[in-house]
């Protein structure tokens, strides 16, 4: 697209551009490590480069050229061919060393999808989607903190994440009543998979140039380095977010205008679930323990729709649960069934008398609060591990 | 090639300066603020490493015009070192000469993983229009305006904060907004810590987290006023508001509780993130250049 503004200069020797094959750092191959408890994940302290190949624009860009451009564009700030040019010889300049195996971050367009945000990972083969649902007053960015930096981080898990993209979806958990949410995700998942909607993950570059040089047609950047098709697909909920989730699954299986079988067959990861219910009495503990703003905010907000919803365990989550199940018996799909991970310490969830539906698996964890189970950290990893185990789990 | 980096830099225009570009409000203050912070993320993301040095100075001669347009911001929302840096690349022909950039080693190891997620977080803080909202009324707002303000204070509503919170688009500007914006900057900050907590365990002997502190940190420090003596103030006092509100809350939600069960926690807390981001963003206005 980017070439069809630019004057042909095929004949032009080393100015020239030519689409070919270049070397770009790569990941160093490592095997997945599982940890012991009190094991400190190494984290990464080096990355050697090995030679990889992508088909992508090479440059043979003449330094001197550039710096010339570049004077004549600040003196008289004003964008000619060449600055165009420059932006794209800039951009086939050589890949930096120590973040060009990182996921790159996505914000995906306020009016499709307000704050929700993507990482998007540099390898061609990836055919993993992640999508991580916040739970009640969270959101995209604070409720999974630092999963966005430990998936390119740790040892542990840098390998299974580098073929993954990683989806935050952001609702307003708040004010919405869960159907509305259940609504808002199942088009978020709809826009994402199988195959990502290209126009959510372009970048227009036109604003950048001067309208004289760029004209009116649409210039931009796909965020994806080869076609995304995903095979796999995992769901991972926080708090309400759980019961968004599984609400999604039951009417994705029951719709059937759409099939969704990639949903259908997401594997299901939950924090916390508020599957059966809020337990009320607990909340002020919650907020004089809690060492964030969230639980706070909890407090400030507990009289919303959402939160009647949670509590009213007859009108929802009952049924939710009968209906779930009776699936689960009946057909044979993974996103019956969900791996949980409980707080030993948990205030603001009710974890029922089981802690789980009838063929879900359960784990608890010591020493974190409702709002913290779902933050992983350089020591504490289950969260990660609770998503990387999953296939193992349900084969 | 790191096409990362075109897009990086493409995502920066769209999220960050083309707007202000658009807006071009060049006399208030709180506007030069945040096309200076703007600009000291562009610095620093060249300098890292992030954004490619070439493609950022295509940018820069872009956006160059509204900077050169603006006055000079206020002493106490942009520090001065963003403002020697700034003033540099204004006169410079050669805004990011690669001598000037950050040379590979264990600094960059620490400083180019983290940044994506730095400015998301000052992305998110800047793109809040609540939180924005609360700070510019912080700014702007008159001795007279702020009394009475304060006024009305006693019979705030939670649930209308809450409103205010989930309001897409909003636009209603009263009381229970500046709480919502206020909740909304606790919240950032409590992001923000959690943030360099992560970066001071991944910092070695051999990086200079002080400095990436005063850098980074210093960039939107002004967002939470607790430099001006006056605004400090201020911003102290809507702790108030929050404690009206959460009464309220209790009162309405959860009748059998006490107000004294929480109240130490909640000033516990809010203190805590206030010397925070003190520590990791607003002392780099200490920094002499």
């Amino acid at each position: 697209v980017l070439s069809a503004c630019l004057p042909d200069r095929s004949n032009e020797g080393q100015h020239g551009l030519a689409l070919g094959e270049m070397d770009v750092a790569a990941k160093r191959p490592r095997e997945v490590t599982g940890l012991k408890a009190g094991d400190r994940p190494a984290v990464r302290s080096s990355v050697t480069r090995k030679q990889r190949s992508l088909p992508v624009w090479s440059p043979v860009a003449d330094p001197k050229l550039l710096y010339g451009i570049s004077e004549r564009l600040i003196e008289g700030c004003c964008l000619t061919e060449f600055g165009i040019l420059a932006a794209l010889r800039a951009m086939m300049d050589e890949a930096s060393p120590f973040d060009g195996n990182r996921h790159h971050f996505h914000y995906l367009p306020a009016k499709a999808f307000l704050d929700s945000f993507a990482l998007i990972s540099p390898s061609e083969k990836a055919d993993t989607a992640i999508v991580f649902v916040h739970g009640f007053g969270g959101d995209a960015c604070g409720t999974w903190s630092h999963f966005h930096q430990l998936v390119d981080d740790l040892d542990l898990c840098e390998v299974w994440f580098a073929t993954a993209d990683l989806f935050f979806f952001q609702y307003e958990s708040v004010w919405e009543r869960i159907d509305s949410s259940v609504n808002r995700l199942l088009k978020f998942i709809d826009a994402i998979i199988p195959e990502p909607e290209e126009q959510l993950f372009t970048v227009t570059i036109n604003s950048i140039f001067p309208e004289e040089q760029t004209g009116t047609d649409p210039i931009e950047l796909n965020v994806f380095p080869a076609t995304r098709v995903y095979k796999r697909v995992f769901l991972v909920g926080h708090s309400e977010g759980g019961v968004v989730i599984r609400k999604a699954v039951l009417d994705a299986a029951s719709d059937e205008r759409r099939p969704r079988t990639e949903l259908l067959e997401a594997r299901i990861a939950l924090f916390a679930p508020a599957l059966f219910g809020y337990c009320p009495s607990g909340f002020l503990g919650t907020l004089s323990g809690f060492p964030g703003l969230g639980g706070i905010v909890d407090a400030l907000l507990s009289a919303t729709p959402a939160y009647q919803d949670l509590k009213d365990t007859q009108g929802l989550l009952s049924p939710l649960q009968e209906q779930t199940e009776k699936l689960s018996a009946e057909k044979q799909r993974h996103a019956f069934r969900a791996s949980i991970l409980w707080s030993r310490k948990d205030h603001v969830v009710k974890p029922g008398s089981s802690g789980k539906y009838r063929d879900d698996v359960r784990d608890y964890v010591e020493g974190r609060s409702h709002t913290s189970i779902c933050k992983p950290g350089m020591d504490y990893t289950d969260p990660i591990s609770l998503i990387t185990s999953l296939e193992k789990l349900f084969p | 090639v790191n096409r990362f980096q075109s897009l990086r830099l493409a995502q920066f225009w769209h999220t960050r300066l083309n707007p202000l570009r658009l807006t071009q409000d060049t006399d208030a203050p709180v506007f030069r603020a945040r096309v200076f912070e703007a600009v000291g993320w562009l610095i620093e993301g060249v300098f890292c490493g992030f954004f490619d040095r070439l493609q950022a100075e295509v940018i820069w001669a872009r956006f160059r015009p509204v900077v050169a347009a603006c006055k000079d911001p206020e002493g106490t929302m942009v520090t001065e070192f963003l403002r020697s840096q700034v003033a540099k690349l204004m006169v410079s022909n050669s805004p990011f000469p690669e001598s000037a950039q950050m040379t590979r080693g264990p600094q960059m190891m620490f400083e180019l993983p983290l940044f994506s997620q730095a400015l998301l977080l000052g992305d998110r803080l800047a793109m809040s229009r609540l939180a924005n909202e609360c700070a510019d009324y912080l700014y702007s707002a008159s001795d007279k305006g702020w009394e009475q303000q304060k006024a009305s204070w006693v019979s705030v509503s939670a649930g209308k904060v809450a409103e205010r919170l989930t309001e897409t688009f909003g636009g209603t500007q009263d009381t229970a907004s500046l709480l919502a914006g206020y909740l909304l900057l606790l919240e950032h900050m409590e992001a923000s810590r959690s943030f360099f907590r992560y970066a001071r365990e991944r910092s070695t002997r051999q990086t200079d987290f002080e400095s990436y502190c005063q850098r980074i940190g210093g960039l939107n420090a002004w967002r939470v006023p607790l430099v001006d003596f006056q605004r400090r103030r201020r911003f102290g006092q809507l702790r108030e508001l929050f404690e009206f509100a959460m009464r309220d809350a209790i009162s309405k939600e959860l009748p059998s509780a006490k107000w004294s069960d929480v109240e130490g926690a909640l000033s516990q807390q809010i203190t805590s993130l206030s010397d925070t981001w003190e520590a990791q963003h607003s002392a780099a206005f200490l920094v002499r250049v």
